[in-house]
């Protein structure tokens, strides 16, 4: 397909979906290497500025930074992802019923998620996962953070359905019921489409930044290694009053090349196969 | 009749920038020269994207990017007889000497054009403003109050926000603030399209009326012939960018010379008639590519060769017609 | 012409009046199912904690305070009650007591530490949203290509990261980078209206601040230019332009109007700066809510913890019916319905 070939011609796209790739098998395929879990306190000597045989350092814990990171990483990013699936999901659903049920639900369902947007999501987030999390797993708190994170992506489908709404009724006095299908498929679709990517990639990366948040306040599983109890602890330990600077800093790094790849890739793959398409 | 130039039109030629990079132009205005007297109404006919907007903006000096004059000359000629040229002079010139003192611009769509977070009377005031008048707010309101009387518009109306008004309202209001300085030259760009038939006449007989009083120039831009039938003196044809047609407005509707203004007028509604009316074949050209020779020839039923191949020169016959058609050529 | 105005901006007041008290509503209600969902017996984790971090109450007394929560909390009563109860006692300010600092009231803890929230709230909200708007509008008129492409793309960058990964760099670049220390003061001066207070607020405030200004102002940097450069093709504006106004006029107007959007787009990001602000009174050592709320989760303090949700989202309400309240000074379509 053409759009393949655009994209794959296009250099921010090719750097960024290289760098991601990178991370995700650093993320995701080398912890499948470990023998023992890197986040075991004492394993290696403590705070060990990077080497070549601690690419990244160590922890004050002892804790090889380099596949510590890794495994923090594969965590942070499958809460988020998941989160973004969840969150997506919702909102969709959400906004779909506000714009199209009749007055008396769609009012009520409007009037939800207004209010839901405007109630603050991180403290409700650090209450429910302190007091539940001995019983959850990353992938349930992904689905957690996506029952929080899905207000402001429903108003959007909100106004995104309702838009489209005068559209189908004006197709609708032209055509017989299968050129609607037709319709919904060649117009709609895409339409919907790209919000769906944009919407995913913004809840992923709002679940990574309140991950990140609540770890450093202490109210995650802080046994597991996410990005953000790595940080938990580096700051608990006063990482960066002794110094210990690379157990703050790289991690940040890392997490900050994850979010910038999504992101751009996000941005070129709408530039190129929707925006483009629009213009004269 | 006793009437000078006001404005000057010379050899115009004007492009919309689309695409520098694939040098895409859209030839918006080809080879125009008009000459606009006192004490007139002058109409600008023509259909949708024949370029009569666009001329105007040129005329009143507000040919802002994407729009380029790639050739020709605008000349303005004053109360004491000096004259400007306005496609040279800079944009703070305009500003301040020209713009609204001068000649004022009534723009399309003037029911939406006013501020809508200000009060009506502060959009006089700051008219005031924008030209340095150091006026107080009491004089100001005098001066205005007096014009809401000519134009038929109650005084409440100052302090209301333009969303409380009704369209025809609105539409006052704008002429108002184009009147403000009593300019020579008022150029009202399509001013009865949004409205319904009822204000419509109230409006054309409130522009009618001043300008008989001032003997001003009035250019009236629409596209509804039944406009210019109403209000103008002379009228200029105009399509896909050429001037095709110039004349009293009687020579225009009793004796139409071009074939394009012929078939026009053949395709108005006359009173009392029964006939079964016809439209002009075909469709206007695209001005990314506009056809060789002349621009009409590809619906015009008297086509020559000549007009596949050359463009037409602009003919002026006596009394001020001018036509732009070789049927009317001395070859 | 007047009396229809007062009748609707009374409705417009009413309808924000009640959307507040839903919101306030939810939330409490929020905390309420979360503080009732737990997977053990709040008494009982009080107890156990207090025993765990050898406290020297007897066990008499342990078996005291137990008897007391379980009445607080009423948890000997059907959920319907209790939940009442749990409203009624908000209502009037009671949350109950702190289990770290047992037994002083949450609402204590909470009061002394809410004045220097909302000021780091507050004040970052407004810094943020003045300066990304002023900044946005000048961008949009601006000629000088190279200055605006630097600010554009300073926000492109910044805008994606959330802001907990952009605290994170600012504290490393506060820490590592300029070597700038963190402690600095002892404990805060206690709550009065004393200008003392307010100073030393202000004083505290500066760092904390800085690290929500210094990136916060993008989001409605970009927004506003976006919205700035459309306007600058708005009928009105080109209108304006052929009357004669001089490039500031043009600029004051297109801000005016612009603002109308850009409100809302203030309301709305509330929440994030409460997220952000959150973060960053805990690594700056800033004594709001935020730092409460870490020192709660690190003893467990639960009802603590359920009093600081509550507030949260009671603060929010409110200052978002504050800001609704102005919304009319700035939109003369809401205190006058139009004719057409």
């Amino acid at each position: 397909m053409t759009i393949l070939r655009e994209l794959l011609t296009n250099v921010r796209f090719v750097v960024w979906f290289s760098i991601l790739v990178l991370l995700l098998a650093y993320a995701f395929i080398y912890p499948q290497t470990f023998s023992v879990n890197p986040v075991r306190w004492y394993q290696v000597p403590g705070a060990l500025p990077p080497s070549m045989n601690f690419p990244f350092g160590t922890t004050l814990l002892g804790q090889d930074l380099f596949k510590l990171t890794s495994l923090a990483l594969s965590n942070t990013l499958l809460i988020s992802f998941i989160s973004g699936a969840i969150g997506v999901a919702i909102a969709l659903l959400l906004g779909f019923i506000a714009a199209f049920t009749g007055r008396i639900i769609s009012g009520i369902t409007s009037t939800f998620i207004d209010i839901m947007c405007m109630i603050p999501g991180i403290p409700i987030l650090m209450l429910i996962l302190y007091a539940w999390r001995d019983r959850l797993t990353m992938p349930l708190i992904g689905l957690i953070f996506g029952a929080i994170g899905w207000t402001f992506s429903a108003r959007i489908y909100k106004g995104l359905f309702e838009g489209l709404k005068s559209r189908l009724f004006i197709a609708l006095s032209q055509y017989s019921g299968l050129g609607l299908v037709q319709i919904m498929i060649k117009d709609v679709m895409p339409y919907v489409m790209r919000f769906l990517m944009v919407n995913f990639i913004d809840i992923t990366i709002w679940a990574v930044g309140n991950e990140v948040t609540i770890s450093v306040f202490g109210a995650m599983k802080m046994d597991e290694a996410t990005i953000g109890t790595t940080i938990y602890w580096a700051l608990q330990y006063q990482a960066l009053l002794l110094g210990i600077w690379w157990w703050v800093v790289l991690p940040v790094v890392v997490l900050i090349l994850a979010i910038a790849s999504i992101y751009n890739i996000a941005i070129t793959i709408d530039n190129v196969v929707f925006v483009k398409r629009t213009k004269i | 009749m006793n009437t000078h130039i006001v404005l000057s039109a010379i050899n115009i030629s004007a492009d919309y920038i689309l695409d520098s990079k694939r040098g895409l132009y859209l030839n918006a205005i080809d080879n125009v020269s008009i000459d606009f007297r006192s004490d007139e109404v002058i109409g600008i006919a023509g259909e949708s994207g024949s370029g009569k907007s666009t001329l105007v903006k040129i005329l009143y000096g507000a040919a802002f990017p994407p729009l380029i004059i790639r050739k020709g000359k605008v000349y303005l000629f004053t109360k004491d007889n000096s004259k400007i040229d306005i496609t040279s002079i800079t944009r703070e010139e305009l500003r301040k000497n020209i713009w609204w003192k001068h000649i004022s611009y009534m723009p399309q769509n003037a029911m939406n054009v006013l501020n809508p977070v200000k009060k009506v009377k502060d959009q006089f005031i700051e008219v005031f403003k924008y030209h340095d008048e150091r006026i107080d707010a009491k004089e100001t309101i005098t001066k205005i109050k007096e014009l809401f009387m000519r134009l038929g518009l109650p005084i409440e109306a100052l302090n209301a926000y333009p969303h409380q008004l009704s369209g025809g309202m609105r539409q006052r209001v704008v002429i108002a603030l184009s009147l403000l300085f009593n300019p020579r030259i008022v150029i009202a760009d399509e001013p009865t399209t949004a409205v319904d038939v009822v204000t419509q006449l109230g409006i054309l007989n409130l522009l009618k009326d001043w300008q008989r009083n001032s003997k001003t120039t009035l250019i009236m831009v629409s596209h509804d012939m039944s406009v210019h039938a109403y209000m103008d003196d002379r009228i200029v044809v105009m399509y896909a960018g050429n001037v095709v047609e110039v004349g009293s407005k009687n020579d225009i509707f009793e004796n139409p010379m071009h074939p394009y203004t012929k078939l026009l007028i053949a395709s108005l509604i006359k009173k009392g008639e029964k006939k079964l009316k016809t439209g002009i074949a075909g469709e206007p050209p695209n001005l990314l590519n506009p056809p060789p020779g002349c621009r009409f020839h590809p619906r015009c039923p008297f086509a020559m060769d000549i007009c596949r191949r050359e463009a037409p020169p602009i003919v002026e016959l006596s009394d001020g017609k001018v036509v732009r058609c070789w049927l009317y050529a001395r070859k | 012409m007047k009396l229809h105005s007062v009748k609707s901006l009374l409705s417009y007041i009413a309808k924000r009046f009640a959307l507040m008290i839903i919101m306030i509503w939810v939330g409490l209600t929020l905390s309420f199912i979360i503080s009732r969902l737990l997977p053990f017996n709040a008494a009982d984790y009080l107890v156990s904690q207090l025993a765990a971090a050898g406290s020297q109450l007897s066990a008499k007394d342990l078996e005291n305070m137990r008897r007391q929560l379980l009445s607080l909390y009423g948890l000997d009563k059907p959920l319907f009650v209790q939940y009442l109860d749990f409203l009624r006692n908000y209502f009037v300010g009671n949350m109950g007591p702190s289990f770290a600092y047992f037994p002083t009231p949450v609402r204590d803890i909470i009061i002394n530490a809410l004045p220097w929230s909302i000021v780091l709230l507050m004040s970052a909200s407004i810094i943020n949203w003045i300066i990304g708007n002023v900044i946005g509008v000048l961008a949009a008129i601006s000629k000088k290509r190279n200055v605006v492409a630097v600010l554009e793309n300073f926000a492109l960058v910044t805008v994606p990261i959330p802001y907990a990964v952009l605290g994170l760099a600012f504290l490393i670049v506060y820490a590592l980078v300029l070597k700038l220390p963190l402690t600095m003061y002892g404990r805060p001066v206690a709550v009065g209206v004393s200008l003392g207070y307010i100073l030393s607020m202000f004083e505290r405030a500066l760092v904390p601040l800085l690290g929500l200004v210094i990136v916060g102002w993008t989001g409605s940097f970009l927004y506003m230019k976006n919205l700035a450069v459309r306007m600058m093709q708005e009928d009105f504006i080109v209108y304006k332009i052929l009357q004669g106004a001089k490039d500031r006029h043009v600029t004051g107007m297109v801000f005016r109007n612009a603002l109308i959007p850009q409100y809302t787009g203030l309301i709305l990001g509330l929440t994030r700066v409460f997220a952000g602000s959150m973060l960053v009174e805990y690594l700056f050592n800033y004594p709001g809510i935020g730092l409460i709320l870490r020192s709660a989760i690190s003893s467990g303090d639960f009802n603590l913890m359920v009093g600081i949700v509550s507030i949260s989202v009671i603060a929010v309400a409110i200052a978002t019916f504050i800001l609704d309240l102005t919304y009319p000074l700035l939109d003369p379509r809401i205190r006058y319905p139009g004719a057409g």
